[in-house]
């Protein structure tokens, strides 16, 4: 081999590390405040409600399915807890109700899809409304205070000033990791992904699987929505809205492929979601106009699916 | 299984089938292309229910409702088309069904690549447990799938077809394997169109003929020429050899100086026209390979083609190579079909242009169907009209059609990676005939095929590859069994 292809490897290889590297960098230069602690924790605290949404789909997205309703889900789950809370609940059993919901709504989009055979995406796109819909009752106006006990649970941090909810999420998307990689359920989410028919022939319980992977999406969804609410103090109506394809995006920026089967979590999702937010981040630092954002993101989408591309390209 | 019948919308694919396989002994199923014995075996293995008839193992009646109920129950199926999952190791591929666990909630995934690799070294030890299975050859992705139904400690194991693209010493392997099992007591059936194989491993065969059972017997009270009549229902006629020599003819294409990795270093040829030129080696000595490299479907670091028009030779790019020629692949099974559509829209696929009106572009439909009849009859095909789905056709009938849709498209150069396999005594002749013929048009064919009676009945020329490099070429009478073989493993000829 060539000292040219070894470069042309090893850059097709760690295109997306280098893509994440290129743009810190770029932005470190442009102002000194973007390269601190400070700003990486407020990156990691903005960030920290999509690192559970993103954990929560991906598994969906490997066995082949996908779930656009995980935005709806979170804001469901949102009104669920703010009405626990008005009714005088212990802030336990609010969480768990809101959790609880989250599971009710996996469950529903898991057995429609595995049992009555709905297409996954425009199942969870029509449904999506419904949830939000009852979210919207839920919370009953655009946006409601929520009690101060709320957002202490927010505010609280870990010895070292890591915020207790980065720290939730970060370990939401850990356990995921381990459990797609090292678990039954994991593996069978790849192999359904892989092929539905190889799948069946060798004896797995497809349908369970399936069911099983929305579960953890809606559940992963409600936390999402706890995070945000008992971040801000507040509920309001644009919770969750355009959530699940951040999430979406973040997963495929990192590596995970829509058709099912292939990706990791960590590092590829985890760090796409920290390009988006690093890239909003960056752009509010330097003080860029709010219309730039979506612009600059879609190229870095474009960049990184581009890469990914190329690098299966080379494969074959 | 007795009485088993099975229906398809227009089919009856199995009617009133007994089959009886005995312990310790292994039985031969054999029969032409959608005799139905991927159905009769699918039934057995829980992936089809069947219409009536019973199961009974060991004296107990079955009901299997899925495959993992025929699995628990102790039968392994491999199956005619390999199942397996690409983005998933090979280990883990293997023991899919039953997941080694460490405790309730983690997979053992040491304690797999061990196993895997034991029972690996028993078929091919060349494939490692860690690989993702997407690197493993296509043509020995087979492996994985025995080997999942050999670590299954099953008492019954279903064969389909199982070498179909194993290499020799993979064939040899198995082979011992099967007998090892026949010694262990356990019920075996095999499936395959090589009647060689059949008469070296089978104890006992029944022949299938349109969802029918038709003969059984002894294998040691029968021969091969006796099978395939029972298989065809008629005396099968021969073709007889007859190479040209086509030495001084002019050449059509060129190619020089192909490297592919460490699998070729620097082979080039020249292709004659009107002749079949056989491309001889052992199973992974780059006979694909030096193909692929030649049309530049993968990229190598040198070679170059040159396309021979009244007597100039130009250089081709390497893509555009691949537009001029009809290339049947050896994995056409997973790269040749749209298996959701119907199989005249399959088989016209590659030559749309023919069909398509002057104005507006129109299909003309009537016509795609009818030419798609002629190929049916031709390559017998058997499917109930050629509207069906490509998905329901018999594993043997979709490479027909695969072979018919690349010889509708028309070229003058054609490259045939197998033609062959997984088709029955009858059609392989008609398939044959279709070879030879396109030679005699003044076509030329490059053959590769891993059957020496194929190459001595087809080839005018052969090349033979061994170590990288084209080492040989045979003509003539030279073009024999012996030789072939010889020159493959030792690099010498017999003579
Ligand atoms: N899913 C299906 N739907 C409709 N018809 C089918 C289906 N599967 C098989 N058939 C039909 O049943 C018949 C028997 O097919 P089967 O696959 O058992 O043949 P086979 O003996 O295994 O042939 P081969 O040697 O080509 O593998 C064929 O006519 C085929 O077209
Ligand atoms: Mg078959």
């Amino acid at each position: 081999m060539t000292k040219a292809m070894k470069y042309r490897e090893f850059f097709l290889s760690n295109g997306f590390y280098l893509l994440c590297i290129i743009v810190i960098v770029i932005f470190s230069c442009l102002n000194r405040s973007f390269f601190t602690i400070e700003n990486f924790f407020s990156i990691l605290l903005a960030s920290a409600f999509l690192c559970a949404t993103t954990a929560g789909v991906t598994p969906v997205i490997i066995s082949g399915n996908m779930d656009l309703s995980v935005g709806s889900t979170a804001l469901l789950c949102a009104g669920v807890m703010y009405q626990s809370f008005h009714l005088g609940m212990p802030d336990s059993v609010t969480l768990l109700l809101g959790i609880l919901a989250g599971a009710v709504v996996g469950l529903i989009n898991g057995i429609l899809v595995a049992k009555l055979k709905f297409n996954s995406m425009v199942l969870t796109l029509g449904l999506q409304i419904g949830y939000r819909g009852l979210g919207l009752m839920l919370i009953g106006g655009t946006q409601v205070k929520l009690p101060e006990a709320f957002s202490v649970f927010g505010k609280k941090t870990i010895p070292g000033g890591l915020n207790v909810m980065v720290v939730i999420c970060l370990l939401v998307m850990l356990v995921l990791h381990v459990i797609l990689k090292r678990t039954k359920f994991g593996t069978y989410c790849y192999a359904i992904g892989c092929s539905e028919t190889a799948s069946e022939r060798v004896g797995i319980p497809i349908a369970k699987v399936k069911i099983a992977a929305f579960i953890i999406s809606g559940v992963c969804a409600a936390l999402a929505g706890f995070v945000v609410i008992s971040r801000l103090g507040i509920a309001h109506s644009y919770i969750g809205k355009k959530m699940e394809f951040d999430a979406i995006e973040a997963a495929v920026i990192g590596g995970i492929s829509l058709n099912g089967g292939r990706g990791n979590l960590l590092p590829g999702a985890l760090l796409g979601v920290f390009l988006i937010y690093v890239i909003n981040n960056g752009l509010s630092i330097i003080g860029a106009s709010e219309y730039v954002y979506p612009f600059a993101q879609g190229i870095i989408v474009f960049v990184a699916m581009y890469l990914d591309a190329l690098k299966n390209f080379r494969n074959k | 299984m007795s009485n088993i019948t099975k229906e398809f919308p227009g089919v009856k694919a199995l009617d009133n089938v007994c089959l009886y396989a005995e312990e310790g002994r292994v039985l031969g199923l054999i029969g032409i292309n959608g005799a139905g014995k991927s159905t009769l075996m699918n039934v057995l293995g829980g992936v089809y229910k069947p219409d009536g008839g019973t199961i009974e193992l060991d004296g107990k009646e079955m009901i299997f409702h899925s495959p993992s109920d025929a699995y628990n129950a102790g039968i392994a199926f491999i199956h005619q088309e390999p199942q397996y999952f690409l983005s998933l190791t090979v280990a883990e591929n293997i023991f899919i069904s039953d997941l080694y666990m460490k405790n309730k909630v983690f997979t053992d995934k040491k304690k797999m690549m061990e196993e895997a690799e034991k029972y690996l070294s028993i078929i091919a030890s060349n494939i490692r447990p860690d690989q993702l299975l997407e690197n493993v050859a296509i043509g020995q992705r087979q492996v994985i799938e025995i080997v999942r139904a050999l670590t299954a400690g099953a008492n019954v194991i279903i064969f389909d077809e199982p070498t179909s693209s194993l290499g020799r010493q993979e064939k040899e392997n198995l082979f011992k394997t099967i007998n090892k099992l026949k010694a262990e007591g356990k019920i075996i059936i095999y499936i395959s169109h090589y009647l060689d194989e059949i008469m070296e491993i089978c104890d006992d065969y029944i022949v299938l003929r349109d969802g029918k059972l038709v003969n059984q017997g002894l294998i040691s009270e029968t021969d091969k020429s006796g099978l395939s009549n029972m298989i065809i229902g008629q005396k099968l006629e021969h073709l007889k050899k007859k190479s040209i020599d086509t030495r001084d003819r002019e050449t059509v294409l060129t190619v020089e100086d192909i490297h592919y990795g460490n699998l070729l270093h620097g082979v080039g040829f020249e292709l004659k026209k009107g002749e079949v030129l056989g491309i001889w080696g052992l199973m992974g000595s780059g006979r694909t390979e030096m193909i692929r490299a030649m049309l530049g479907l993968d990229r190598v670091p040198g070679g170059k083609a040159y396309i021979n028009e009244n007597g100039n030779k130009l250089p081709i790019k390497k893509n555009e190579l691949l537009r001029k020629v009809g290339y049947i692949t050896e994995g056409r099974h997973f790269d040749g079909l749209f298996l959701s559509k119907p199989v005249w829209k399959n088989v016209t696929s590659a030559n749309l242009d023919a069909y398509t009106s002057k104005i507006f572009h129109m299909l003309n439909i009537k016509k795609e169907y009818e030419d798609t009849k002629k190929y049916i009859d031709l390559l017998q095909i058997k499917v109930p009209n050629a509207g069906v789905k490509m998905a329901t056709l018999s594993g043997g009938n979709q490479q027909k059609a695969v072979f018919a849709k690349w010889i509708c498209k028309g070229a003058d150069i054609f490259i045939l990676d197998e033609p062959t396999r997984g088709v029955d005594v009858g059609a392989k002749l008609g398939i044959h005939k279709i070879i030879r013929e396109l030679a005699s048009q003044g076509k030329s064919v490059i053959l590769i095929t891993s059957e020496a009676d194929e190459m001595v009945d087809l080839a005018d020329r052969v090349l033979i590859l061994r170590g990288g490099k084209i080492i040989s070429e045979q003509t003539g009478a030279d073009i024999n069994q012996k030789n072939l073989m010889m020159i493959a493993l030792q690099g010498v000829s017999a003579s």
